[in-house]
């Protein structure tokens, strides 16, 4: 795909080879009347976790689909690394698992539709279960698991192949609090782990700040970005949810969405 | 599956009634059958008694019992065909819109033409006997079979087909690992309402071909019995006729309480 080079947003990492590069170039969507989003530019960095934040409606999701490719710009263009397939993965709003499966057959699905062995497939899901810590539901069906353990589900089936891309979308937005920080404290324990790129989109600023590298916070739709936060480096504990630098983050990404959801009532 | 509200324990009063009433309905017909015969006098032919109805069984109930399995095995195997060959059917006319549109009100064919108007027409082409009976039998079931597959399948959670295409799977995964599944319940029922008529199929395909002799069917049996006036024979073979038609229901219930265990939850 060609690329448009833009003035107020160049590319971060020039030495990257594009291949390997999940960007936005001054990208345009609109459905009917509706513009979701306008001339937004957006590198992420390969091994980053980068979180879009912003108000509901914004558009962020939209973004996410850009990026992910499961939606095409109409203006503007988006580079995204040429492998596809197992190596990207995908986390929902909802578990979305297969209510005739137990918990081990629906994590192994992405193994079996790219043709892998069942004994592989099979111990692949074990491992992805173990990692999530849901082992002892492995042969339970979905109905028979609470929210949360139907999300970690979700989540063993989005890492089960060891993807380098991994796309989140609000995914533990129907939890309640505890469920969702012990979920939270898991998936950055697994980045911090494996690495991955990972988009995250979410409309929780303690959320993005606790688990990605970089906050990118949106206006009300059309989504345009209001600010760009480097969250702290370093690994998380559950102190982190209550720490001055998580609460610096929020601070000054509220700040910037407050002042364009301000300018947007103008 | 405790959490069912069928399974829900009664009490002891609720559990006899639910045994007693069935038994005191079909005593109370009965006794019903018995005082029309008396009230308006009919004759044997006309009305039998139940105690004649019964006669006529217990003297000889081997030719009757073989005819039963005789059409109780015509209407499993016409079931069976009209099974496979309405998911067939369904999942090929679901595979686009345009074939959906077009194809899918020529399959009313099968709902709308009446057996009996097509029974010699499958007597010409398969001749006498066990054919024709199966034919007759399939075509009056599929239809519903047909008609849930299509509702099932095009009945699918739209965002487990967005889950299906992003991990990129092709048309024929998304059909055996997503859509089948999904529709299995919408197609235990259609099958539930095939069983039925599987039954009624069979019986009606036997009036015109069955063939008879020792192992003559349940359809067979009544003709003969009504040319003889041996109404009581009638009797006996519709009612075993239902008690067939029970059976075949009866089983593939079960079957399909059995494979819903998994979605039904």
């Amino acid at each position: 795909m060609q690329s448009v080079p833009t003035a107020q947003h160049p590319a971060q990492h020039p030495a990257e080879q594009p291949a390997l590069q999940l960007a936005l170039r001054n990208a345009s969507r609109s459905f009917g009347s509706v513009h979701a989003v306008d001339r937004v530019s957006l590198v992420c960095a390969r091994g980053a976790f980068t979180a879009l934040v912003g108000p509901s409606g914004c558009g962020k999701t939209t973004i996410l689909r850009l990026l992910a490719g499961l939606d095409a710009p109409d203006g503007g263009s988006c580079d995204r690394p040429t492998q596809g397939g197992l190596a990207t993965g995908f986390l929902f709003q909802e578990p979305r698992l297969l209510a005739w499966r137990t918990v081990r057959e629906n994590v192994a699905l992405p193994l079996e539709l790219a043709g892998i062995g069942r004994d592989e497939r099979l111990t692949r899901a074990d491992e992805a279960l173990r990692l999530v810590r849901l082992s002892d539901a492995s042969s339970r069906f979905p109905h028979q698991l609470s929210g949360g353990m139907k999300m970690r589900a979700s989540l063993a089936r989005a890492i089960v192949a060891r993807p380098t891309l991994l796309f989140l979308d609000e995914p533990f937005g129907a939890l309640d609090e505890v469920t969702r920080h012990e979920l939270d404290m898991e998936l950055r324990a697994l980045w911090e782990r494996e690495r991955f790129t990972a988009v995250l989109v979410t409309h929780s600023l303690p959320e993005a700040a606790f688990l990605a590298e970089r906050m990118v916070v949106f206006s009300p739709r059309p989504a345009r970005i209001v600010a760009d936060i480097a969250t702290p480096d370093g690994a998380r504990d559950a102190r982190f949810w209550t720490s001055d630098a998580l609460g610096a983050c929020v601070r000054t990404g509220s700040e910037a969405m407050l002042r364009a959801i301000e300018e947007a009532r103008r | 599956m405790s959490a069912r509200g069928t399974d829900a324990p009664k009490s002891p009063g609720a559990r006899a009634l639910t045994v007693l009433g069935p038994v005191v309905a079909v005593v109370l017909a009965v006794l019903a059958w018995a005082a029309v015969r008396w009230v308006f006098e009919l004759k044997d032919f006309v009305l039998p008694s139940p105690l004649g109805v019964a006669t006529a069984f217990l003297d000889d109930p081997a030719p009757f019992l073989r005819g039963a399995l005789q059409s109780a095995t015509s209407a499993m195997l016409g079931f069976a065909i009209a099974a496979i060959g309405g998911v067939v059917l369904g999942s090929l006319i679901s595979l686009s819109r345009v074939v959906e549109r077009s194809v899918y009100p020529l399959t009313l064919l099968f709902q709308m033409v009446p057996l009996v108007a097509i029974a010699p027409l499958l007597v010409l082409w398969f001749g006498y006997g066990r054919p024709a009976i199966v034919a007759s039998a399939a075509i009056v079931s599929i239809f519903p079979v047909i008609a849930s597959t299509v509702a099932g399948l095009g009945a699918r959670d739209p965002n487990l087909d967005e889950l299906f295409r992003v991990l990129g799977a092709g048309r024929l995964a998304t059909w055996w690992k997503l859509a089948l599944p999904s529709a299995v319940p919408s197609i235990v029922t259609g099958l539930k309402i095939a069983a039925g008529l599987a039954t009624i199929g069979t019986v009606c395909g036997e009036f015109l071909a069955g063939e008879g002799g020792e192992n003559a069917p349940l359809g067979l049996l009544i003709t003969t019995a009504l040319r003889n006036f041996q109404t009581d024979r009638v009797f006996v073979s519709v009612l075993l006729s239902a008690a067939v038609g029970f059976a075949v229901f009866g089983s593939v219930n079960l079957a399909g309480k059995l494979l819903l265990g998994r979605w039904m939850r």
